[in-house]
């Protein structure tokens, strides 16, 4: 029960650090990979919340909310310019990650930091006992990919996001502006970065690179799952269910490789991925 | 009749391709202009250019006077400008539903002017959850229509509808965009290849070779199929 119980936990933990990833993704066609650096910064927003000895819960809108204007400052100052060069826009949330990870490291210090979590102990659950914040995790990655959808389907704005996920020039043609779309998503994946940063923290630890090891499992997450929400809880379910068992029967190092390679071999046999052809 | 759409001179092209040279054409207030010509000669970029996707190297693109050289697309749009495209015009993974909401600005005129399409296509009412890559090419085409009658605009920018249809559905496409005009005198710019149903829509045509207007008349003129296919063979 409690191997299952890893494999559904580290399969919503993966879900919500990539969400914010899949939604760049999808609205924008490039992958950020300043990602890391926000998930940094929501680690950050944890860890000062900590320092201000305010309820640990605290955390959780502060980290969206810094995520959230840093992801708008970022697109509209650096990204906005490079909408019709999707290399150079790569390159520049590249470039942005490595500022956010130089700004942090001065303003904190390398060493390694701790937040504090704001759900502690276990819970029985099927007669296993099973740390409660991961199974909150749970319910956390269902309600915001729950959140999302209502979003897409039940408003007006997920329709011209997905209209512009579709067709952008035909959104334009009737009138979408495409640039707003544009930048309230990036900064919709930026402050769900921050927010997937603050979550993690008490699973781990606060420092500057704290982002990096994350960075990569989203981005293969987001690889295979093109831009639906489902296919991305597939294949976190997937990808989350061989590092658990790689990691509990062969190797917790070879567990961490489990997710790249993984990826790599789902995409040589199958180049959509989990995504529909 | 006061111009609603004109261009003047504008020459306009991709990169160092130029593909209108020095093109005048207006569309006045209600009016319906066809744009014709073969395939190639720049009907479709006349019609990007006035949507607002091509920026004329020269001239002058105007609606009601204001300038739209420079105006990104969706500007355009909302000053009740309607692009129908040939290619790639509908949302395949949306529904019929949603494809008409988008339409609209807001969501409250979706509701208000679905009545609109309902003389003109009652089955798209009835498939309002269908997605619509699962449309006929002919119900695509009404789609089409009936997203830009819902937006009820001052102008339509049409592009070759008829492309692939049935004769039946092109009279009824025909006859839909007459009394689109009757009813609330929408002015239209359609680039067509099918010169019958160009000459019983429209009021004037103008023909398009290698990027400059050669002919332009009325289409009630005597002659004017005689004139505008000696431009239309091979």
């Amino acid at each position: 029960m409690s191997l299952l119980l890893d494999i559904v936990t580290t399969a919503a933990i993966l879900y919500v650090v990539a969400l914010g990833l899949l939604i760049v993704f999808g609205v924008m066609g490039i992958i950020s990979f300043a990602h890391g650096a926000m998930l940094t910064v929501g680690g950050y927003a944890a860890l000062l919340v900590t320092w201000a000895g305010w309820n640990p819960w605290v955390s959780l809108p502060a980290a969206a909310v810094a995520g959230l204007l840093a992801g708008a400052a970022m697109e509209r100052t650096v990204l906005r310019p490079l909408y019709r060069r999707p290399l150079d826009a790569i390159l520049a949330t590249w470039g942005l990650g490595i500022v956010i990870g130089q700004v942090i490291t001065l303003a904190f210090g390398r060493q390694v930091q701790f937040a504090q979590s704001p759900l502690s102990g276990a819970a029985v659950i099927l007669g296993a006992t099973y740390s409660q914040y991961r199974l909150l995790l749970v319910g956390v990655a269902v309600l915001l990919a729950g959140a999302i959808a209502l979003v897409l389907h039940g408003t007006r704005l997920g329709l011209v996001t997905r209209a512009v996920i579709a067709n952008e020039n035909l959104a334009q043609s009737l009138g979408v502006n495409s640039a707003r779309v544009r930048f309230a998503s990036f900064s919709l994946g930026s402050a769900l970065a921050s927010l997937a940063g603050a979550l993690v923290v008490p699973l781990s630890s606060v420092d500057p690179n704290m982002g990096v090891p994350w960075l990569v499992g989203a981005f293969m997450l987001v690889l295979l799952s093109g831009s639906s929400l489902v296919s991305m809880a597939a294949a976190a379910v997937v990808l989350g269910a061989a590092q658990v068992l790689v990691s509990t029967y062969l190797n917790a190092v070879l567990g961490g490789m489990t997710i790249a390679v993984l990826a790599a071999v789902i995409l040589r046999v199958r180049p959509t991925g989990f995504a529909r052809a | 009749m006061s111009d609603l759409l004109s261009l003047d001179d504008v020459t306009a092209g991709y990169g160092a391709t130029m593909v209108l040279r020095n093109v005048s054409l207006s569309v006045g207030a209600g009016e319906v202009m066809a744009l014709l010509g073969r395939n190639g000669v720049g009907k479709t970029t006349l019609l990007r250019t006035a949507a607002g996707f091509v920026q004329p190297r020269s001239g002058g693109v105007r609606l009601d006077g204001q300038e739209l050289a420079g105006m990104a697309p969706y500007r355009v749009a909302r000053r009740a400008v309607c692009y129908v495209a040939q290619e790639q015009a509908l949302f395949a993974d949306l529904t019929v539903g949603e494809n008409l909401r988008l339409g609209v600005l807001q969501d409250r005129l979706f509701r208000e002017r679905l009545p609109l399409i309902e003389p003109h296509f009652p089955v798209l009412l009835r498939r309002l959850d269908q997605k619509a890559g699962t449309l006929s090419g002919g119900e695509q085409k009404m789609l089409l229509i009936s997203r830009a009658i819902i937006a009820r605009p001052r102008l339509m920018l049409v592009d070759e509808i008829t492309e692939g249809l049935q004769p039946s559905v092109v009279d009824r496409l025909a006859g839909v965009l007459a009394a689109e005009r009757r009813m609330h005198g929408t002015a239209m710019l359609l680039v067509e290849q099918n010169v019958a149903f160009a000459l019983k829509v429209a009021d004037r045509f103008a023909v398009l070779v290698s990027g400059e207007v050669v002919e332009r008349g009325g289409t009630r003129d005597a002659d004017a199929a005689a004139r505008i296919d000696r431009h239309m063979t091979v």
